[in-house]
């Protein structure tokens, strides 16, 4: 039995351990090993060594985790059922038609579901109602997509994967990828406080040469932020947004799964609603 | 505020399977992260993941490889967004000390008969050791020896070719073998030997052998 022979079968007393040796190769390692001390105590101390991993690495998750994780994934599946039922309707029976002990879910899913409910009005093109019920409210969320868009701050994050990385910020699913779509670029994007509600606001570049425009988008947690702007409804393709003019801007809203996306650019109102409409392309 | 009692979510079958295999995701999460704070947020995100992603989950197929895939995936854009650091010993794996580089008795004195793992004086050390591994070799070894997960399923896991798979298995263990073996040497539970590599798998062993520098090594490294 020479060295040699050992070091070539060194990768296989791995693969012999690990239960993924052929039938072939598993006799031909069982000979070896019978004849061979050192590649048996190899084996054992392979052994020995996985026995003592397991001892180390194996724990508990700490108390209080699933319990974290058990909300969150329950607001995710919230988010879900939102977009699932995107007029609201059916989620708000669904909702108070479920079992004691569940005030806790109903109350703030169902700000939701008052959301989808004005956003589906609007949609439909029933402006009365929403600007009887919701007058007053303000554009605030229109004048801080124009003020970040006309004079934008540096971006703290100016690639789409650290941009993503900002949703553990936000709390809702970022997907800067969705314009790109367009041909347009991301530039970067930062968070921004809103009605004491963390936001995000994205920059991007469409167009290349003296053609390129700027257009920055505004998203935001529509659980908890509503748009009350008197924006008018538009059709893309399948799709509708509601667009409007800002301080000479134009803007358009769109919503999906949830999540809220403002857009501000000096195109032609078409091309923004077009963008903003992206937001409802699939992956 | 919890957005939802955790009665609400019990109801879910999906998340209930999935909670199962929390305290695996989490093992694993704090052996990648080496922070037990950061370990719980990569997990909590991997759960989030999952359950925005679940609709791409075949049912009838392994849900703890699936978590443990977006588990990987999270971690590598979360903390490494190079990926996992190439591995400081790349080249071609002719390592002198790779392989047959201590005897059968010096092996033998490194594990515990009554126990079927190591020596508690080295088993001590082997946290550290795992620790120390580049992060790909560390992924795969505990993916293997802790998680049981099969070559093909490490390979889905690390998205890379199961050869792939192999290779970090094989010298994840061999370096995890040479600080054990260093560590027992320093602590005089094993006599130092002559090694059957090379010139300079020899010049490294003498080294080694030196209590107070391995000491010194070590403090540097911490």
């Amino acid at each position: 039995m020479t060295m040699h022979d050992c070091r070539d079968r060194a990768r296989m007393l791995d693969s012999y351990l690990d239960g993924e040796l052929e039938a072939a190769k598993l006799l031909d390692i069982d000979e070896h090993l019978g004849g061979c001390e050192t590649c048996r105590e190899e084996v054992q101390l392979l052994r020995a060594t996985r026995g003592s991993l397991r001892r180390v690495v194996r724990t508990s998750a700490p108390n209080g985790l699933r319990d974290r994780i058990t909300s969150a994934m329950s607001a995710e599946r919230a988010r879900e059922d939102l977009r699932a039922d995107g007029d609201g309707i059916a989620l708000e029976s669904k909702l108070f038609g479920s079992g004691p002990g569940s005030w806790r879910t109903v109350v703030p899913v169902a700000t939701a579901a008052a959301v989808a409910l004005i956003w589906g009005a609007a949609a439909r093109g029933t402006p009365t109602a929403m600007n009887e019920s919701l007058a007053g409210f303000g554009d605030d969320l229109l004048a801080e997509l124009v003020a970040e868009h006309s004079q934008p701050l540096p971006p703290e994050a100016t690639n789409a994967q650290a941009v993503r990385g900002l949703e553990r910020y936000v709390g809702f699913p970022v997907q800067p990828g969705s314009f790109e779509r367009s041909g347009a670029r991301l530039v970067g994007g930062r968070v921004v406080p809103l009605r004491s509600q963390r936001s995000l606001m994205l920059q991007y570049v469409v167009g290349t040469g003296d053609e390129a425009r700027r257009f920055s988008v505004l998203v935001y947690d529509a659980q908890k932020i509503e748009v009350t702007a008197n924006l008018a409804p538009r059709a893309v393709g399948t799709a509708e947004v509601r667009v409007g003019r800002e301080k000479g801007y134009s803007v358009a809203a769109a919503q999906r799964a949830g999540v809220g996306y403002l857009l501000a650019s000096d195109l032609d109102p078409d091309k923004n609603a077009q963008l903003a409409a992206m937001v409802y392309d699939d992956r | 505020m919890s957005f939802t009692s955790p009665q609400a979510a019990k109801a879910d079958p999906f998340a209930d399977e999935a909670l199962t295999h929390m305290d695996a995701l989490y093992g694993v999460a704090c052996k990648l992260t080496r922070n037990p704070t950061e370990a719980e947020d990569l997990v909590q995100d991997a759960f989030v993941k999952a359950m925005r992603a679940r609709g791409q989950f075949h049912t009838g197929t392994n849900l703890k490889a699936w978590l443990f895939r977006i588990l990987t995936n999270t971690f590598i854009n979360k903390y490494r967004r190079g990926g996992l650091e190439r591995s400081v010993l790349d080249g071609p794996d002719a390592d002198p000390l790779a392989d047959g580089w201590v005897s059968a008795s010096t092996m033998r004195q490194l594990r515990d008969p009554e126990t079927l793992a190591l020596m508690p004086l080295v088993e001590d050390e082997i946290r550290h050791a795992l620790d120390a591994l580049p992060a790909e070799f560390r992924l795969a070894v505990v993916l293997s020896d802790v998680e049981e997960f099969s070559y093909e399923e490490i390979a889905g896991i690390m998205g890379c070719p199961i050869g792939t798979v192999m290779s970090r298995l094989h010298r994840g263990r061999k370096l995890l073998q040479r600080t054990l073996y260093n560590h027992a040497l320093a602590l005089g539970i094993v006599k130092g030997e002559e090694r059957v590599g090379d010139a300079a798998g020899k010049a490294e062993s003498g080294k080694t052998a030196n209590l107070a520098e391995y000491r010194a090594r070590k403090r540097g490294a911490l």
